[in-house]
């Protein structure tokens, strides 16, 4: 089937087999716009949805929320029914529970696709990308280099989740059969404890330990323990991506600026150390020591792609 | 937990808007407190920053007429979005009895509002509370914005259990109202 990106209009060959019933979303190598792709649909896929939107009442009163008044009017059409209470509800256990994170693992893929309608029609690799809480937003940060990706570059967060065939040293297989501990890993040197931390370059340089890991004797069945570090694992990655994002958002104009001057670790080093302490403070010791999620985030968030961090 | 007076005769609910930094909690409950007859409103109490930001809360009395004789008082709650304040959510949940919780729709926020959603689950169950226990209504706000997340992502992910949802601009009162009323009426039903 051929799928069409909404944005630069470039189409994709996209093998019929590889697109699951209910859809998946697909993130153009082009331009980096994410849409989602079904199996019944062909080219135009990208397009976009049709905005809807609640439609504006002049004015309200409070008896708008009133019951009464509300009564004699018809009902919302994009309001569900009230009727909620089913037990999928207590899925949503006030822990976090697996049930949002159904799909950590399994669905990303990479895909390579060919271009047939492009005249140089280069094997273009176009990235699957199913909406996951805890992972990037869908279309937040599209990669300055629409390059492909190898899938065992561990600065990768979708090789991350991918569990390559060979894993990075300091990564687990995800099918919870690998060592579960890096041997004897150096403790995760503060990467903002000098007093100026961002006027040195790569503060998170060492916080990956080198070593290779071996595998250490646990009581617990592997495959829960597994399950359980990729939630660990999931949960940090969605931290660091929030805390950044927060900082951004909240400090926009300064960021912009900082930006342009080249100003910025030093424009907002104290926000950035602050979320970094908040970071450490809720991340597994584990998983903080393993990975470079916050530095990451940084770096795509916060400076734009740019490895500032 | 709803306050009953009897002495005053008056019934006082507390509802809170919940959700990331920046999503638009604050807008919203300025925008009820600009539509709203004086009569019927408190004044509303701001605890921001400089920048405008909520600091701690945003707090608004409204007065919803009368059940069974007893003077219904809503108060509407909005929590400081950003992650560092979970000690001030916690403590403004306490008591709650609706949730409305605003969803930043703009992609580059989604991964903030599944964290906010997992921190009320969390904090709920601080004070005891299960999100089925809570009258609750999801607003996704922003949807004028370009790079918006498409509905059903959002619902996917945030709202698996169907609880009632409205697209919202706040910012022109776009389903300010309606996501008002919804969990207003489920507090109302559950006090009867």
């Amino acid at each position: 089937m051929i799928v069409r990106c909404a944005r630069c209009q470039t189409a994709y060959r996209l093998g019929r087999a590889s697109v699951p019933e209910r859809g998946m979303r697909v993130r153009c190598p082009g331009c980096g716009h994410v849409f989602r792709v079904r199996p019944a649909t062909a080219a135009g896929d990208g397009e976009p949805r049709p905005r809807r939107l609640v439609e504006t009442r002049p004015s309200h009163s409070v008896d708008d929320l009133s019951l009464e008044r509300d009564e004699r009017r018809p009902p919302q059409l994009r309001q569900r029914p009230t009727t909620r209470r089913t037990p999928q509800t207590q899925t949503r256990t006030p822990t976090p529970s697996p049930q949002p994170m159904r799909r950590a693992l399994g669905g990303q893929r990479t895909l390579d696709l060919s271009a047939p309608e492009t005249q140089a029609g280069p094997e273009m690799r176009l990235e699957t990308a199913p909406f996951q809480p805890g992972r990037a937003s869908p279309v937040a940060t599209p990669r300055p280099e629409p390059t492909p990706r190898r899938s065992d570059s561990p600065r990768s967060r979708d090789d991350l989740q991918l569990a390559p065939a060979t894993p990075a040293p300091f990564e687990r297989p995800a099918d919870g059969t690998g060592p579960e501990q890096p041997v004897s890993p150096p403790a995760t040197p503060s990467p903002f404890a000098t007093p100026s931390p961002l006027a040195t370059p790569s503060p998170f340089g060492s916080e990956r330990p080198s070593g290779a890991p071996t595998a250490v004797a646990t009581r617990r069945p592997k495959s829960a323990a597994a399950s359980d570090l990729e939630q660990a694992r999931e949960r940090a990655l969605r931290l660091a991506r929030v805390l950044v994002s927060d900082i951004l958002v909240y400090n926009q104009e300064d960021r912009d600026r900082a930006l342009r001057e080249g100003t910025l670790a030093s424009t907002l080093g104290a926000e950035v150390n602050r979320a970094w302490e908040l970071y450490k403070s809720k991340v597994d010791p584990e998983v903080l020591r393993k990975t470079s999620y916050f530095k990451d985030a940084l770096n795509e968030i916060l400076a734009a792609g740019q490895k500032v961090f | 937990m709803s306050l009953i007076n009897y002495s005053t005769q008056e019934i006082s609910c507390k509802v809170v808007y919940y959700g990331p930094g920046l999503g638009g909690k604050t807008t919203n409950v300025r925008y009820v407190y600009t539509r709203l007859r004086p009569e019927s409103k408190g004044k509303l109490i701001s605890l921001a920053t400089e920048m405008d930001r909520t600091l701690f809360f945003d707090f608004l009395p409204l007065d919803l007429g009368t059940i069974k004789g007893f003077q219904i008082r809503f108060h509407l709650y909005t929590v400081p979005g950003q992650v560092y304040y979970d000690a001030s959510r916690k403590l403004i949940l306490r008591g709650v009895d609706g949730i409305i919780f605003v969803a930043d729709s703009l992609a580059s926020r989604f991964d903030a509002n599944v964290e906010s959603m997992y921190n009320m689950h969390e904090n709920l169950a601080e004070h005891g509370l299960m999100l089925s226990d809570v009258p609750f209504a999801l607003q996704y706000n922003k949807r004028d914005m370009r790079d918006v997340v498409a509905l059903e992502d959002l619902q996917e992910e945030l709202n698996p259990s169907r609880y009632p949802y409205f697209e919202a601009v706040a910012t022109q009162g776009v389903g300010v109202f309606d996501t008002l009323k919804s969990v207003s009426k489920q507090v109302l039903r559950k006090l009867a």
